[in-house]
């Protein structure tokens, strides 16, 4: 069975359900954790959520310092499917969608910008040299932070000042 | 295991037999209980952990057991383990109970007992051990004159021994064994070294204390440290006599056995006449006192694998720092494994107890592996008097308190779980009959969430059932009520996160918009493991958060995952931090803000307030930001005041209104406002005067009060709230002065009514020993302002009322005892203390 087919059926069948059921979660196995602070769950706190995030921004910034074998492969890692533009519209649309977390979503998109910025390129033998990858690089980053730029003026009046204040200082480094 | 009598309260004990209105009834009853009942079970098993809420008198029942088995035991002293910082409060104690609890006895100090003090069959004698050699010397006391209880500091035996005469008796017996025959150089500083030993012992300005000069040193060089005594005693002014041998006997016997060839080496080098200028003398000692340290070290070690003592009862004060078996005060009581793993310290105690006796009010705090950790110290008693396979079956019994603990949480945790599946439907809003009715129900008639739950009860009730009955032979505990006695006034309310500002979501605080981007920044900047305090520090206060980041030497947080290095370019977030934080005050952080409000309005309407922080700093801005917003609701509260009666006031007017009334009514001894003012005051001292004569209260001491009482009234915060500020032109003193001490704050007290607590706290609550020490300490207060803010810092007695405070001073209790500040607040709080308590845990 096709794997969309299989999750529907599976969806299906959960609604399906008497009340009654056999409850998974209920009836499993799984031994009870008895340590208290790891029954405290600190994830969705916000200190934790920037953590998370910045240990993203981390490992995509190590994997665009990786050395890159030719001009095609750099442009495919910053414009392909899942390179880098992609993720940026994605980040964009966060803010411009965001209810009550404007302000944060800003934010992340600010400092994606500058991870970006302080990528260090690391080139080996037969790679890309260095210059030539801080030329596409540079470029590519000003056209990204200019690209970006206009959608979120667009929704500056859900965002406070500061934040939109420290946007364009990011945006000024981007740019420079 | 054979019956110990020593296990029985002794007659003189009259704690709960004899009641005195002190405490009250209900207390002393209920300690007498304890005392009986811990004793029942230290006669069968090797320890009690006595887990009483703070403030239910631990220490009197501690105290009860001590003196019970410390007057008729023939085996050593009790010991009575306590953070150092609270030895004093400790001996006070003491004092009180002998003055309460103990018929026709009455206690000394071993170290200003006179002769006749020891030969009397009726004292209780105690001694007092900072240091582990205090402690030894404490110990060689013939049983005659043996102290009955010691009081050690539990750092105490951490520490390598730095004592003088026991480096003068590692000198001379360096010189004994190894200056003579062909070693003629130590044989030549033996006949000079007096000269610098002063100097070298660091003991500068000991040969003034009497009449010999170096000559005592040569005294004491020649001779047997046995005989030190009388030497010393002899040539010594009266103040400066020494009441016990300065080099124990255990010390002494140590010494026998331990290598000083390599001081001997060193002492060759010492001078022998002054030449060679005072940096070449000054660099020679030196290298002296390095192998002497390096000696005593050595020393130490030997006296604790040899030494064997023996007590019949260790008594452990905060015992909860035991539930880490590899600190150095749990190491201190377990017999070490092997000699390359040995710090100073470590098997100090072992096996040298008969019984122990822990108190703690938290046995655990995160969970219950924590209590058995703290169980498994009664392993280290001594198990010679006791049944062979004593020790094995100890051990049984714990491992089997363990796995019923783990199961106990585990099957509460189940519960839990499946008590959420339960749907809306599935329950009734009549919980207790619905539930009733549900155990009684067949199993078919349940859905599966509910016999699930059903299931899941019974398995829970049994494991608690067993937990408990298993649990139950090791811990005495007591809570307090759930109410204030004779009140509906709940205890406890706890206010989780964001509740604490008034808002009804669960979860933490929220961080305003506008402070969103320094929260970032910072957490930005802190994302590194090693960083985490950041994190907590930034949640705790931003004041907090610049310290902490100086600091930076933050304990890596084993729960975070390792990430790649440099992840965070700290140093361009913190740049935007402190860009983005100009913007911000200290006080406009989320959970500053909310404490700050939360604290001003309970002060607002007449309530005490303690509040405990983790971070200094934060208490330090707390203690800013609090004194400013009440500075700020005083004038408001003022020019509310006018308004209210037709006036309207500026803040300056406010200011001008509180210091006229100030100088009308407390300042100028003649005014009118002024006498009216000591006519009620001393009215109030009337009314109560049976118990003020009763407790032999001076006239003098009599003034001190009143002058006390007179403060509390005379600060802004009070006249703004209770004096009749809009009619100081118009109104009558004596009318002034009724209606201010009759106005009744939230709780509904007066200030009458507070002054007559207070008082007859003093006369019948406080012992004579804590009373003297009440008017010592209000006249200090009144002449040397430096002294007694120094002494408070040091060295506060714990029960006395503290009347000679003024409400408004800034209190920095910020110092890492958290008992002791709670125990004191407790107190004060209860009795007459209006004014805020920062405590850094």
């Amino acid at each position: 069975m096709p794997p969309s087919r299989s999750a529907a059926f599976r969806a299906w069948a959960k609604t399906q359900q008497p009340s009654d059921w056999f409850d998974g979660e209920l009836d499993s196995a799984t031994a009870i954790d008895l340590d208290p602070l790891r029954r405290f769950d600190l994830q969705a706190t916000f200190l934790h959520r920037i953590r998370r995030r910045a240990r993203i921004l981390a490992q995509l910034r190590a994997n665009l310092q990786r050395p890159v074998p030719g001009r095609q492969a750099l442009e495919w890692r910053l414009w392909g499917l899942v390179g880098i533009r992609p993720l940026a519209d994605r980040l964009v649309r966060e803010v411009t969608n965001a209810n009550s977390r404007t302000d944060e979503a800003l934010l992340t998109l600010a400092d994606f910008l500058i991870v970006l910025r302080e990528v260090d390129y690391q080139p080996i033998d037969g790679a890309l040299p260095k210059a030539q990858f801080k030329t596409i690089f540079s470029a590519f980053l000003k056209e990204l932070a200019n690209s970006l730029n206009p959608k979120i003026q667009e929704n500056s009046n859900h965002i406070s000042k500061d934040a939109m204040d420290f946007w364009e200082r990011v945006l000024e480094q981007c740019r420079g | 295991m054979p019956r110990l009598s020593v296990y029985n309260p002794p007659t003189d004990l009259v704690l709960g037999t004899r009641l005195n209105a002190s405490v009250p009834e209900a207390d002393q009853i209920r300690q007498r209980a304890e005392v009986d009942e811990i004793l029942r079970r230290l006669n069968n098993q090797p320890g009690v952990i006595l887990a009483d809420e703070v403030g239910m008198g631990k220490t009197f029942v501690a105290l009860g057991i001590a003196h019970s088995v410390a007057i008729r035991s023939p085996h050593g002293p009790v010991i009575i383990m306590v953070p150092a910082n609270l030895i004093d409060k400790w001996e006070q104690d003491l004092k009180k109970f002998c003055e309460l609890y103990l018929a026709n006895r009455h206690i000394v100090n071993r170290a200003t007992a006179t002769s006749s003090d020891l030969a009397n069959q009726t004292v209780v004698r105690y001694g007092i051990a900072r240091h582990s050699v205090d402690l030894m010397r404490l110990l060689d006391d013939p049983p005659r004159e043996r102290c009955h209880f010691i009081f050690v500091a539990q750092g105490a035996m951490a520490r390598s021994p730095t004592d003088k005469w026991i480096r003068l008796y590692l000198i001379a017996e360096a010189l004994r064994r190894h200056g003579r025959g062909k070693a003629n150089r130590l044989i030549q500083v033996k006949k000079r070294i007096h000269h610098f030993l002063a100097e070298l012992l660091w003991a500068i300005g000991e040969e003034r204390a009497h009449q010999w000069g170096e000559e005592l040193w040569r005294a004491l060089l020649q001779t047997d440290p046995t005989v030190w005594l009388s030497i010393y005693n002899k040539a010594a002014q009266d103040d400066r006599r020494l009441i016990d041998d300065p080099v124990p006997k255990h010390i002494i016997r140590a010494v026998g056995r331990i290598e000083l060839a390599a001081l001997a080496e060193a002492l060759k080098k010492m001078p022998v006449r002054a030449r060679g200028g005072n940096r070449r003398i000054t660099e020679r000692l030196n290298a002296t006192r390095e192998v002497l340290r390096k000696v005593e070290r050595n020393l130490w070690k030997e006296v604790l694998t040899q030494t064997r003592w023996r007590s019949p009862l260790l008594i452990m004060d905060e015992a909860h720092h035991l539930k880490n078996p590899h600190t150095l005060l749990a190491r201190q009581l377990q017999s070490p494994e092997l000699e390359q793993d040995l710090r100073t310290g470590d098997g100090a105690m072992a096996q040298a107890f008969d019984r122990m006796l822990f108190l703690t009010a938290t046995p655990f705090q995160l969970g219950h592996a924590e209590l058995v950790r703290v169980l498994e110290r009664f392993g280290d008693v001594n198990w010679d008097q006791m049944p062979s396979d004593g020790l094995e079956q100890f051990r049984i019994q714990l491992s089997d308190l363990a796995k019923h603990l783990d199961d106990s949480q585990r099957t509460a945790i189940a519960l839990r779980r499946s008590w959420e599946k339960l749907r809306p439907e599935e329950s009734s809003e009549d919980v207790d009959a619905w539930w009733a009715r549900l155990r009684q129900s067949r199993r078919e008639e349940l859905s599966h969430h509910q016999a699930a739950a059903v299931d899941a009860y019974e398995a829970a009730k049994r494991c608690r059932d067993a937990a408990e009955s298993e649990l139950q032979p090791w811990i005495v505990r007591h809570n307090k009520g759930t109410y204030w006695a004779d009140t509906d006034i709940p205890r406890r309310r706890r206010l989780d996160g964001a509740t604490i500002a008034g808002q009804m979501q669960s979860g933490g605080l929220p961080i305003p918009p506008e402070q969103l981007l320094p929260f970032f920044l910072a957490a930005r900047s802190a994302v590194d493991p090693g960083k985490d305090l950041l994190g907590e520090a930034l949640c705790s206060s931003y004041e907090a958060f610049r310290r902490t980041r100086k600091e930076s030497d933050a304990s890596k947080d084993e729960q975070d995952e390792v990430v790649p290095a440099d992840l965070s370019h700290s140093q361009w977030y913190l740049t935007e931090f402190d860009l983005a934080l100009e913007r911000c005050t200290g006080l406009a952080h989320p959970k500053i803000a909310a404490t700050v409000r939360k604290v001003v309005d309970l002060w607002e309407s007449g309530e005490k307030v303690l509040v405990f922080a983790f971070y200094r700093r934060t208490c330090r801005a707390l203690r800013i930001h609090i004194s400013q917003e009440i500075e700020q609701r005083v004038i408001a509260a003022g020019q509310h005041r006018l308004e209210m009666a037709g006036q309207n006031g500026s803040s300056n007017d406010v200011q001008r209104l509180i210091e006229r009334i100030q100088q009308r009514y407390f300042d100028k001894a003649e005014s009118a406002g002024r006498k009216a003012l000591d006519r009620t005051l001393a009215e109030i001292l009337m009314e109560l005067s049976a118990s003020i004569e009763e407790a032999q209260i001076t006239e003098d001491q009599q003034q001190l009060l009143i002058e006390v009482m007179r403060r509390f009234l005379r600060v802004p915060t009070t006249l703004v709230r209770c004096f009749p500020i809009t009619e100081l032109d118009s109104i009558k003193p004596t009318e002034a002065i009724a209606r201010t001490i009759n106005f009744a704050d939230g709780s509904g007290v007066t200030w009458r009514q507070k002054f007559g607590g207070f008082i007859d706290f003093l006369t019948k609550s406080c012992s004579s020993e804590e009373r003297k020490e009440t008017f010592i300490w209000t006249r200090l207060d009144q002449s040397r302002p430096a002294e007694f803010a120094s002494k408070m810092r040091t060295r506060m007695p714990m029960s006395i009322p503290l009347v000679s405070l003024s409400p408004m001073c800034k209190l920095r209790l910020e110092r890492p005892s958290a008992k002791l500040d709670l125990v004191s607040c407790g107190l004060l709080t209860r009795h007459f203390f209006p004014t805020f308590w920062f405590a850094a845990k």
